[in-house]
């Protein structure tokens, strides 16, 4: 999962997309629809980080012997 | 290994932590951390070669199963243990960083232990007396 280069291009897509929403939603005056997208946008980012870094110390434990 | 392809990476994770760091600063740290991994990963098939010739290596020296994985350990804890303290203090947590580092050195020199008491047993033996 952490091998592929295009999981950065992902993440940073992902916060400029919710940066963009987020904005546009308090312009528009939805305070609180601005706030659910971006703790949507923080959950699916966590779920991808905390995937590549278990699957990372994996690849490090297997490697140092540790 | 082509040193460009990651040098690549490294300035684009730079660059799109940079974009980010204005409205969402959070999403910098995401970025940073998903860098550096994707960087590892990308050399993790050199590091095994070079584990590789570490056994061959131990096969060779007689009182080599003793010490080689101790080293293969300490490199593995070392290595954690900056990684996280780095991230750590990119997120501006010097504390946290400082003692994740602290806490690495005190696991390296517990796995040294061992071999510091084989050299202090050969220097006794060595010394007259």
């Amino acid at each position: 999962m952490d091998i592929n280069v295009d999981i950065i291009f992902k993440i940073a897509a992902i916060g400029i997309i919710i940066a963009v929403l987020a904005q546009v939603l308090i312009r528009a005056g939805r305070e609180d629809q601005a706030m659910m997208t971006a703790l949507a946008g923080i959950i699916v980012v966590l779920m991808i980080i905390i995937e590549m870094v278990s699957s990372f110390f994996d690849t490090v434990k297997t490697l140092f012997e540790l | 290994m082509d040193i460009f392809k990651i040098a690549i990476i490294g300035i684009s994770g730079t660059l799109l932590a940079g974009i980010l760091k204005e409205q969402k600063k959070e999403y910098a740290l995401y970025v940073g951390l998903a860098t550096v991994i994707v960087i590892f990963s990308m050399i993790i098939k050199q590091l095994s070669a070079i584990f590789d010739f570490f056994r061959i290596w131990q096969q060779d020296m007689s009182y080599g199963e003793f010490y080689v994985p101790v080293i293969l350990k300490i490199l593995g804890v070392a290595y954690i243990a900056d990684f996280t303290s780095q991230i750590c203090k990119d997120a501006g947590e010097n504390a946290i960083g400082g003692k994740v580092e602290m806490a690495g050195k005190v696991m390296v020199f517990y796995l040294a232990i061992p071999v510091m008491t084989s050299i202090m047993e050969l220097i006794n033996t060595l010394l007259p007396g």
